[in-house]
């Protein structure tokens, strides 16, 4: 074998093994971990929202479509009561993760402040639908049914968390509501 | 000493004997181990070879003087001697001062470890001065030709040693693929990681080739160089594995954990080197290049017939290098050493029969290059991924080539940041005082209920049959949920006991040290039964020793018994004739044990009564003790009962961790967070006055182990005035707010040997698990509360996101909690 072979070779699996710096760093997401990000999560954690919010835009502008960064600005949005940009950045979230309980039910709650029932029983059929085997996501949307007289599917989907979950000892009462109102 | 068997044996007692010494030693320096293993004896074995070791110490004495006799004479006269005077003064040191009995976490044990690897040394160093006449006085081979025939062995050998172990391998995981139930391992998941496997294999093995082939030319044309480039290679090849397979397993770190590998890794390749040199020289046998010396010269034999032997041996070795890990196994480390000393024993004999015989450059240029290019251009996700998981659990030769080929996550800056935050060693975190009731004084004395905490370590819900209706053998426990709270969604804040109890007798989180001195200031518990005095029966095993305070007063339970053989019966009876004798007419009683009757290290005999049996799916020994337990537990109720006392107490049973009992090849809990070993069973029963308070217990809501010391206080009559952060709050009385909280919010939960982190969201169904030691995450979901099977599920970016989210703002929340930053 000749020596040139041997050392292509021995490179090549250098930076298999030793992973060489640079292969994957192309693509790597934005870390929550580095400074301005942990200066964000201390400033949510202590309710400093205002001052949170320019870093996470600043963060969103390097970062746009990182789910972490989409997720301070909502929690930034709610603290502030800004509950469309929140809407927004959960829609996102959505969008891009597809994972019901990174959003639910701040999603529908962030519509039900703003006062839309429509979008908010969209986003509780959205949750339910998304995290399928989570009681508490049917029992949320059961409810959002009853309050809009929607008693027939309030009946559908307090029977699935009840299914899923029948240890609930809200369900009774949620489920007798249901009833008085028809 | 003969090289005849007797002389084998001789030899390997005493390189066992100083490896075993050492390897004690080293897990001893360990914080973590030191405390959970070595001090309360966990495991049996270990605390005799520690009480003989002295007593021992004279018999490898003696046998290394046999070792020694044949060099009394000759050139290694002198240095055989002072070796053998050395020893003895180790000897008579280890008799006088006993020294393995007095070891304990830090850097004396490293000391020790690395004192007990000195005789291998020398012994390897006197075999390389006896042998390297083997390498002496020859070149190798600089010709072209005969450095490509040199090539082609080796390559020959790489290439058949990968494809060797992958089939041997394979037809085992089939196998045991056959014998369970693995939905994502039908035909193509199956093939899948066959071909994964096979892929893996040959990236490992072509590397060696490569490597080895490298040092070779490093050494130039001296088979002498070529030795020790090679020594070098191997000894930083066992460190490596030492530090993979041991250090980070029991959390030897840093500069000691450099020593200990270095000393360990240099040890290996010294007594493998030197007696391979030893038998060319004894044979009058010369030796040309270094790869030779440390493997075999070309074997006059038939090729073929030669690779027969390899081929024969590599199943059964296997197989049997995958028991002997067995039960006893810590997070797979003696499983991935078997496939280490397989794999080196296989590639070992191929060589043997590889002949010397030119591969042209494009064969191994393309034998090379396939596997490179494949690991680059496939990275396995979602399903694929999970299958390749299942795969593993089953290959464990496999499971070694993915852990060493496994390109580091996006974001391993977040498991550095776990690994810093968790098992804290220095003592700068300072108590904080944690308070449910400010001020607290003493509660009436009529409403001050008799207190029994009774935690069975190792306890699985699901062998218990008010969580799981296939159980028909917990009738007393069956009895007693009917009338009392079951918890039937209950986890322990964390894996292991080490932090488990404490947690549980704080209420709250705390920082991940053991321990915080001292304790008292936040145990919660220990006020409480101060304030309102009570009389506390408690044994006393190496945690409340550590942690409770004026235990001189206890009335001590189970005195006398090693903690290993704190038996639940035992104690439950000692409790039941305290009270009979009146123990609680004078003051309120607080009884406390954690029996270990199902801890995997008294489980590990396996005794079953003959002619009990249980239904398929039990493992009998474990749900054997489980059966004695509960009809133990039956007749202390009914005793409390007979004594009039049973309506004036309150009664916890629970576990401080779960464990594993076979699943995917695991046994016991390490610092694993999977399902079976963060979900434990949580049984209350309330004093009869607090008849109302038993009614608003939510048993279908998410309950944590630190929620019961709230939940005690609470049964006291204490209306708790703050929340510390990080606490638990109690289980009863339940309002609907609290009850929606359970259900609707997450908990992380943490390991106590390791930087292993798991969130529980959507009321007990689902689990994400941030292994920072693997640097992996799982994963898990079960569809209901009823249902007991949790299903692995890939993890997707989303469920990634969040969990770490989560994880890291409990980690600085604790950080914050307890006055410390640390950095990442």
């Amino acid at each position: 074998m000749r020596r040139s072979l041997l050392a292509l070779l021995f490179v090549a699996y250098a930076a298999v093994f030793v992973r060489l710096p640079g292969w994957s760093d192309s693509d790597a997401p934005f870390d929550p971990l580095e400074p301005r990000g942990r200066e964000v999560e201390r400033a949510i954690e202590t309710g400093q929202f205002a001052a949170a919010l320019p870093i996470a835009q600043d963060l969103l502008a390097a970062h746009a479509d990182d789910a972490t960064v989409l997720f301070w600005l909502a929690e930034i949005h709610r603290g502030l009561g800004r509950h469309d940009d929140e809407a927004a950045a959960l829609e996102r979230i959505l969008l891009l993760t597809r994972h019901a309980e990174v959003v639910c039910p701040a999603l529908p709650e962030a519509y039900a402040h703003l006062g839309d029932a429509t979008r908010a029983l969209d986003g509780y059929e959205r949750c339910a639908a998304a995290g399928a085997t989570d009681a508490e996501r049917w029992f949320d949307l059961a409810t959002a049914d009853a309050a809009a007289g929607r008693a027939a599917a309030a009946e559908q989907a307090f029977a699935t968390s009840r299914t899923i979950d029948p240890t609930n000892p809200r369900l009774p009462a949620a489920s007798g509501a249901t009833e008085a109102r028809r | 000493m003969s090289r005849g068997p007797a002389g084998v044996l001789v030899r390997s007692a005493v390189l066992a004997f100083c490896w075993a010494t050492s390897l004690y030693a080293f897990i001893a320096s360990s914080p973590f181990a030191y405390l959970q293993f070595i001090k309360p004896r966990v495991f049996h074995g270990l605390g005799t070879f520690s009480d003989w070791h002295a007593a021992a110490s004279w018999a490898w004495l003696g046998l290394l003087g046999l070792l020694l006799w044949p060099r009394r004479q000759g050139p290694q006269a002198r240095p055989a001697s002072a070796l053998f005077l050395a020893s003895t003064g180790l000897v008579i040191a280890d008799s006088v001062w006993r020294v393995l009995p007095s070891l304990r976490d830090g850097e004396r044990s490293v000391a020790v470890g690395v004192a007990s690897l000195l005789p291998i040394v020398w012994l390897g160093l006197l075999d390389h001065a006896a042998g390297w006449s083997a390498l002496g006085g020859t070149t190798a081979a600089a010709d072209n030709a005969t450095r490509q025939r040199q090539d082609g062995r080796l390559f020959t050998a790489a290439m058949g040693t990968a494809m060797l172990a992958s089939a041997g391998y394979a037809v085992l995981a089939s196998v045991s693929v056959g014998q369970a139930f693995e939905p994502d391992l039908l035909s193509a998941g199956l093939a899948l990681g066959v071909m994964a496997s096979i892929g893996g294999h040959l990236l490992v093995f072509s590397a060696a080739f490569v490597v080895l082939a490298c040092a070779s030319r490093v050494g130039g044309a001296s088979p002498r160089r070529q030795y020790l480039v090679l020594l070098l290679l191997a000894t930083l090849l066992f460190a490596g594995l030492f530090t993979r397979l041991v250090g980070s397993s029991v959390g030897l770190r840093g500069a000691q954990g450099a020593l200990a590998a270095g000393a360990s890794g240099l040890s290996v390749a010294l007594v493998w080197g030197g007696l391979r040199l030893r038998r060319y020289a004894d044979d009058g046998r010369v030796v040309d290049t270094g790869v030779d010396a440390f493997l075999a010269l070309p074997s006059a034999g038939e090729p073929g017939r030669q690779f027969l032997v390899p081929l024969v041996a590599v199943l059964p070795l296997a197989w049997a290098a995958a028991q002997l890990a067995g039960r006893i196994d810590w997070d797979f480390a003696l499983l991935k050493s078997g496939v280490v000393i397989v794999w080196l024993l296989t590639f070992a004999l191929v060589y043997r029969a590889a002949p010397l015989r030119q591969v042209s450059s494009l064969v191994i240029a393309a034998a090379c290059g396939l596997p490179i290019a494949a690991h680059l251009a496939w990275r396995p996700v979602g399903l694929q991924a999970h299958a390749l998981e299942r795969y593993a659990v089953h290959n464990p030769s496999f499971l070694l080539t993915d852990s060493l080929l496994r390109e580091p996550q996006q974001s391993s800056r977040f498991d550095r940041y776990l690994r810093a935050n968790t098992g804290l060693t220095e003592s700068t975190v300072q108590p904080v005082p944690i308070d449910f009731v400010s001020p607290l004084t003493p509660v009436e004395p009529s409403t001050r209920p008799l207190v029994f905490l009774l935690v069975v370590d190792s306890l699985r819900a699901d062998y218990l049959s008010p969580y799981n209706p296939a159980v028909r053998f917990t009738p007393s426990l069956e009895a007693f949920a009917k009338e009392n709270g079951v918890f039937a969604n209950a986890f322990t804040r964390h894996g292991g006991t080490g932090l488990s109890m404490p947690a549980i007798w704080a209420g709250a989180v705390l920082p991940h040290q053991q321990y915080v001195h001292p304790f008292a200031a936040m145990n919660t518990l220990e006020k409480l039964l101060d304030v309102n005095g009570y009389r506390r029966l408690q044994s006393h095993d190496h945690i409340t020793e550590a942690l409770w305070a004026n235990t001189e007063r206890d009335l001590v339970l189970d005195r006398g018994r090693t903690e290993m053989d704190f038996d639940f019966c035992g104690t439950v009876d000692e409790i039941g004739g305290a009270l009979q004798a009146g123990a609680a007419i004078q003051a309120p009683v607080f009884a406390q044990t954690r029996s270990l009757n199902l801890h995997v290290a008294s489980v590990r005999n396996g005794f079953v009564p003959p002619d009990t049996h249980y239904p398929a799916g039990f493992e009998p020994p474990y749900a054997y003790r489980v059966e004695r337990i509960d009809a133990c537990f039956g007749s202390f109720v009914a005793r409390l009962k007979q004594l009039g006392l049973y309506d004036r107490s309150l009664i916890v049973l629970t576990a401080d961790h779960g464990e594993l009992i076979g699943e995917d090849g695991r046994w016991g809990h390490s610092y694993h967070m999977f399902p079976q070993v963060i979900q434990v069973p949580l049984f209350v029963h309330l004093p009869a006055a607090k008849g109302s308070m038993r009614t608003q217990m939510d048993g279908g809501a998410m309950a944590l182990s630190t929620d019961i010391t709230p939940t005690i206080y609470a049964a006291l009559g204490y209306k708790l005035s703050s929340r510390p952060p990080l606490a638990g709050r109690p289980l009863a009385p339940s309002t609907p707010d609290d009850s929606a909280t359970r259900r609707r919010g997450h908990a992380v939960l943490s390991a106590s040997y390791g930087a292993v982190y798991a969130v529980v969201s959507r009321n007990g169904r689902r689990l994400y698990i941030a292994d920072a030691i693997q640097e992996r995450d799982h994963a898990y979901e079960r569809a209901s509360l009823s249902d007991l099977r949790w299903a692995e599920v890939p993890v997707d970016d989303g469920a990634r996101m969040l969990g770490r989210l989560r994880i890291r703002r409990y980690v600085d929340a604790i950080g914050r909690t307890y006055g410390f930053e640390r950095p990442f």
